[in-house]
């Protein structure tokens, strides 16, 4: 096991630093989260203001910082495809490859989809941020609400982080040994995509969704910690939902350890 | 006049290095290095209709340079290049039209069909007509011993056979030039014996020029009356294969793999 | 030109043929119909928080947002193997066997892939435009009808010409092609909002650069009769044939390169 963990540590080290080269790639990608930040921003302005935003829970500089929080942070929390050189090699049937290795393979695969993760976003976030903050005042990202407010965001962000990990990998697990494409993984993407936030903040959902969107796992993501940077989840409330986080996260790991094992022992039987 | 004619073809190619020493990973993600590296420098040669040429060098010598360069794939720096009086790199159309290429490595089959599907979409591609498509496919068919495999989807082959229905996908529209790139790697001892038979007669059947280029020197000796050897982006040695022999080796009857390590070493490739 | 189209058939028979391989081929079509059901749902969900701004209803938004995806989703039925091509082809080094055929590059490369289950988006596309234009009391006749199709023409020119232009951008790099979520996403983000509150800029941004106010305002503004000159709505398939040939160009630049550096 230890030996696990210090193989996926250096293996993550690496991945990052490899990713950091690509600095160039980082500024051209940074430009479609800005301009689909600005795109957002116009389109939340434009309802806001001319709309009937009474019953809404949430501020138009609210609905603003969410767009670029949800830009600035969308490879670590808001994108959850499975990590291209997995899929390449789950599509062709080269996991023979990775078992090979003296490494849990959930573990490997894990550290190596955050890892891909954060040296891919680093430039891109970077430059975004920038971004977020140097635009004229009516488009600009806000601080956050209060110390504890960002304390509480950078917590459950990390927690979120793992979540979307997780959720990769249950992909990745799903993908294992199918022959006939990717149907199910798509499936499981899209709810994802909706339920995440990314098409509109939760927040502004009808009301008599709210419960259950709070609770579905997918607000997990970014919607939960991008709630508690704006103040639309009081601090006295962070015990129960990154309790909820977590055991999502837990929920999710289970899920696919569980069928990627069962996956991969069915593969070695097969002789695949 | 010749049939294939290589004047001069020079080639080379910029690639990124990253710096090197401490902090270079960091430095790497501000400052690339481009290097120039000369994969040809000036290669000439000329074939005839209907010779089996040998192409050998170590790795990265610039053989496949010049095959890319030869089938049309690449265009060089600088240099003529003349097969059936065109210019491959100018005129693609007219020119893959009367070549096939085999790559050893990659197929041209599409995976999840059968083979007969694929004969059939290269049909379309090649614009055969429909009688020739017929008799020649059924005598490739026969010679390549594949008429039982045709109903077979490519992913389910062995190598063998996948590599006898991909050389009689490279024939089906009877080129003049055949390109074989490393064809029998991989292959049993009996599935090359075959494609070598196979491949000579049909060089004295039809006339086909091939060049092939490979680093199993069985090949070279069985099928080639003619070897050329490329390293450095140069070429080193044109001849037949037994002057090559007789100039490197140390004593009769040596093998010959360890004859050309020899040629390799003097010529400090 | 006839026999390159025949090409073009036969490379989609044998993709069909490959996807009828596998089993539960036909799981796809039913999936990407679900999936697809979540493109309106944003613009759903906008006007059920913000109601209607003036005359603006969530039909009109619903019928220019649904003519945006099924432009884009004939586009990536038809052009697959281009929306394919950055990050199935060039690394594969694929594309030396396309070189070696003597068929049009063009021909091959957009067959080279084809999923017939792509076409639920454009289907379900269609569905709702009809919807839309029944609840907006758009009437069926032929000018508009005619005015329509060359829309959705222009809209298919238009993102078919997207994937072709990014795909040679690929042959120089294939890191940096998330921008062309500009071009494909983004450009249907305009039209979730009246098209007459846009600020200027983007305004003229996605007039001029990238035309998809051409294909899909101007039209959508002509048969519903929400101002504007009439004849604006014919601008669409020109401004798609003139994307796509600016596409056409990037392609021929990056084939050039590909071959002086086969890489």
């Amino acid at each position: 096991m230890s030996r696990t963990l210090k193989a996926c540590r250096s293996l993550f080290i690496i991945r990052v630093t490899e990713n950091l080269q690509y600095r160039a790639a980082g500024i051209a990608n940074s430009s479609i989260s800005i301009i689909w930040s600005i795109l957002q921003i116009v389109i939340f302005t434009i309802f806001f203001t001319l709309g009937d935003a009474t019953g809404a829970a949430m501020t138009l500089t609210q609905a603003i910082t969410y767009a670029w929080l949800t830009q600035i942070l969308w490879s670590i929390v808001g994108y959850f495809t499975v990590d291209a050189e997995i899929r390449e090699k789950v599509i062709n049937g080269n996991v023979a490859l990775d078992l090979c290795r003296p490494l849990d393979l959930y573990a490997h695969w894990f550290s190596k989809t955050m890892a891909n993760k954060i040296g891919r976003s680093a430039w891109r976030s970077a430059f975004t941020l920038i971004a977020a903050v140097g635009v004229p005042a009516a488009l600009r990202l806000s601080p956050p609400v209060s110390i504890e407010g960002f304390l509480l965001f950078l917590i459950s962000l990390c927690t979120g982080a793992l979540l979307c990990v997780a959720f990769a990998m249950l992909m990745a697990a799903v993908r294992v040994g199918l022959t006939w494409g990717e149907g199910p993984t798509y499936m499981l993407e899209s709810v994802g995509m909706f339920l995440n936030g990314n098409y509109f903040p939760l927040a502004l959902w009808p009301d008599f969704m709210q419960g259950f969107l709070l609770f579905q796992p997918f607000a997990g993501l970014m919607d939960i910690p991008f709630r508690f940077y704006l103040g639309l989840l009081a601090p006295s409330d962070a015990f129960w939902v990154i309790g909820l986080q977590i055991f999502w996260v837990v929920a999710f790991i289970a899920a696919g350890r569980f069928l990627l094992n069962r996956k991969i022992s069915h593969l070695i039987v097969q002789g695949g | 006049m010749a049939h294939i004619e290589l004047q001069e073809i020079r080639k080379t190619y910029k690639v990124h290095e990253r710096p090197t020493g401490k902090w270079s990973v960091l430095k790497g993600a501000f400052i690339r290095n481009t290097k120039i590296v000369q994969a040809l420098g000036g290669i000439s040669f000329s074939a005839n209709q209907g010779e089996l040429v040998g192409l050998i060098g170590p790795n990265g010598a610039g053989k496949s340079t010049t095959v890319k360069i030869m089938s049309g794939i690449l265009t060089p720096d600088s240099g003529t290049c003349l097969i059936h009086g065109r210019m491959p790199w100018k005129e693609r159309k007219a020119h893959v039209a009367d070549i096939g290429v085999v790559f050893g490595q990659r197929t041209q089959l599409w995976w999840d069909v059968p083979i007969s599907d694929s004969f059939q979409l290269l049909r379309d591609i090649y614009d055969i007509p429909k009688g020739d498509f017929q008799v020649r496919s059924q005598e490739l068919a026969l010679a390549l011993d594949i008429e039982g495999l045709l109903s077979t989807p490519a992913r389910q082959l062995s190598l063998g056979q996948r590599m006898r229905c991909e050389i009689a996908a490279a024939l089906l529209h009877r080129p003049k030039l055949l390109f074989l790139d490393e064809p029998t790697i991989g292959l049993d001892a009996v599935s090359k014996l075959a494609l070598r038979a196979f491949l000579k007669e049909e060089n004295k059947q039809t006339g086909v020029t091939v060049l092939l280029t490979t680093h199993d020197m069985d090949d070279v000796d069985a099928l080639c009356n003619r070897v050329m050897v490329i390293g450095h982006g140069q070429l080193l040695y044109d001849g037949a294969f037994d002057g090559l022999k007789e100039q490197y080796a140390t004593y009769q009857g040596q093998d010959i793999d360890e004859v050309i390590a020899a040629m390799y070493k003097e010529l400090a490739l | 030109m006839l026999k390159e189209f025949r090409v073009y058939r036969q490379f989609v028979r044998i993709n069909l043929l490959s996807g009828l391989e596998y089993k539960g081929w036909w799981l796809m079509i039913f999936q990407v119909l679900v999936a697809t059901v979540g493109d309106p749902l944003a613009v759903i969900l906008v006007f059920s928080r913000f109601g209607n701004i003036g005359a603006w209803s969530m039909e009109r938004i619903l019928l220019m947002y649904a003519m945006a995806f099924t432009a884009y989703g004939l586009g990536e039925t038809l052009f697959r193997g281009f929306s394919y091509f950055p990050y199935r082809m060039i690394r594969s080094g694929d594309f030396d066997r396309v070189l070696l055929r003597p068929k049009s590059l063009f021909v091959q490369v957009s067959a080279s892939f084809f999923h017939i289950h792509r076409a639920a988006r454009p289907f379900m596309g269609l569905c709702i435009i009809i919807w839309s234009l029944v609840r907006l009391d758009v009437q069926f006749t032929f000018v508009n009808v005619m005015v329509l199709i060359f829309a959705l023409a222009g809209g298919f020119l238009t993102y078919a010409g997207v994937f072709v232009l990014s795909s040679g951008v690929a042959f120089f790099t294939i890191n940096a092609l998330d921008w062309i979520h500009v071009l494909t996403s983004a450009s249907r983000e305009v039209v979730r909002v009246p098209t007459p509150y846009l600020p200027q800029a983007l305004r003229h941004i996605f007039i001029f650069v990238m035309p998809v106010l051409v294909i899909i305002y101007f039209p959508a503004a002509a048969i519903g009769d929400w101002g504007g000159a009439y004849w604006r709505g014919w601008l669409a398939l020109p401004a798609g044939a003139a994307f796509f040939a600016a596409g056409m160009l990037f392609w021929r630049i990056g084939v050039s390169h590909y071959k002086s550096t086969g890489s």
